[in-house]
């Protein structure tokens, strides 16, 4: 994927997760925010990225980190873990159906939201909540058709 | 090598909560991402604006009425503050204390607005080049609303008293008698920690900032109480009260810089 598409693309995403749903409509909505960032960083890993990509995921996470308030380092981590398991079993997953993938990303992106929890209750002081399932299944159910849409921004070529 | 990056990861995020030496990677990525908050904004910002250019020439004379009425009010108010702020220094001149001196504000408006279950904070359109500095209170115009938590150059993020890792101490209006608030989460509640049964509180007294910690100016309304629970089994009472910041609808803020570098006029204490 071309670099400044691909740039272009991350920036959307981190607009997309600091946007927030107007004061008078249901709060409930809010928590089915999907996280667009992981859903980005999915199709990364499994289309894109090269040896280095656990590192560039690593320092990526930094900004993300500043942009919500978190620990510095705790979104990099997940990146760089997420990453490292896409690159690991990218040819597996890429041969699964839209419905596996999106059974997977679930998985993924709970497994993701879990740890950042977990940390933001150690570090940060905060209280459990259900955001890790309820955002999870929206990404999920998001995925195919994120996955079509960068598939799309794609060069027709068919290098990558 | 990816049990190094979380190790590493790990290591940096308690680094960063705990400690202050990361303040300057911060401010750098903070400064990298904050223009992000205006383009997730916009939507909400032109459409106020939008709403604003459209209004009709009745609501506006409308608008300047109610306005000039609140003015009137107001201004009948600061006539008697005045008054009354001479009277107070000069008995604490005669107590041969120092005289408490109203901080100066600065006028932010918020660009942005984050409130997820776990936290709590809006970006304000001042910065660094605007003197801000981390640590500084944040009002709005019914009371404390917040505290400077980042500051970039043109943006700054607030940490909300209703966080719930923020706390504030605080006193009674009535009696002076301390406690400390904490935030719950949720919009209209903070509680008061660890208040022994024995303290003179009763619903509907004001809480104001106590000024110590040094974090916050003192005397700036911050929450009403608006239920006490004596409980025979614990020694503490259940204190609920109710933040005065309208936390949901503010839309500009007021930045408070400590007066404590303007030079007193009182008689400083003799020794």
């Amino acid at each position: 994927m071309n670099p400044l598409v691909f740039a272009f693309a991350a920036m959307v995403a981190l607009v997309l997760s600091i946007f927030r749903l107007p004061n008078d409509w249901y709060a409930w909505l809010s928590l089915w925010q999907p996280q667009w960032l992981l859903l980005l960083l999915m199709y990364w890993g499994l289309q894109v990225s090269s040896r280095l990509g656990v590192l560039w995921a690593w320092l990526g996470g930094f900004f993300v980190d500043a942009l919500l308030a978190e620990p510095l380092g705790l979104n990099g981590a997940i990146f760089a873990a997420m990453t490292y398991v896409l690159l690991r079993f990218r040819e597996r997953i890429l041969m699964y159906g839209p419905v596996q993938q999106a059974m997977l990303v679930l998985v993924f992106v709970a497994a993701a939201q879990i740890v950042r929890s977990l940390c933001l209750i150690f570090f940060n002081n905060q209280d459990w909540n259900v955001l890790p399932l309820t955002t999870a299944l929206a990404s999920a159910l998001l995925w195919p058709y994120v996955y079509k849409l960068l598939r799309a921004l794609e060069p027709k070529g068919g290098f990558r | 090598m990816l049990l190094g990056f979380t190790m590493l990861s790990l290591f940096l995020a308690a680094l960063d909560s705990y400690t202050d030496h990361l303040r300057l990677v911060r401010s750098t990525l903070w400064q990298i991402v904050s223009p992000l908050y205006y383009i997730a904004e916009a939507p909400y910002s032109i459409s106020s604006d939008l709403k604003q250019s459209l209004v009709s020439r009745q609501e506006l004379l409308e608008q300047l009425e109610r306005q000039r009425v609140e003015l009137l009010a107001l201004s009948h108010t600061a006539q008697r503050y005045q008054s009354l702020r001479a009277d107070n220094d000069r008995m604490r001149s005669l107590l041969e204390s120092k005289a408490k001196l109203p901080g100066s504000v600065l006028i932010a408006e918020i660009v942005s607005v984050r409130a997820t279950p776990s936290s709590h904070y809006v970006v304000i359109d001042k910065g660094a080049v605007d003197g801000l500095q981390v640590g500084q209170a944040v009002l709005d115009a019914q009371g404390l609303f917040g505290q400077l938590v980042e500051v970039g150059n043109t943006t700054s993020r607030v940490l909300l008293i209703i966080d719930k890792d923020h706390a504030v101490p605080v006193q009674v209006n009535r009696n002076g008698a301390r406690s400390i608030a904490g935030g719950t989460g949720s919009n209209d509640s903070l509680v008061l920690e660890n208040v022994p049964v024995s303290m003179d509180i009763m619903v509907g007294d004001l809480l104001e900032t106590s000024g110590l910690g040094g974090r916050f100016p003192v005397g700036y309304p911050v929450a009403e109480v608006t239920a006490v629970v004596l409980d025979a089994s614990s020694v503490f009472a259940q204190v609920q009260v109710r933040p005065l910041a309208r936390i949901n609808q503010s839309r500009f803020l007021l930045v408070v810089f400590a007066a404590s570098d303007a030079v007193s006029n009182m008689p400083d204490d003799r020794s």
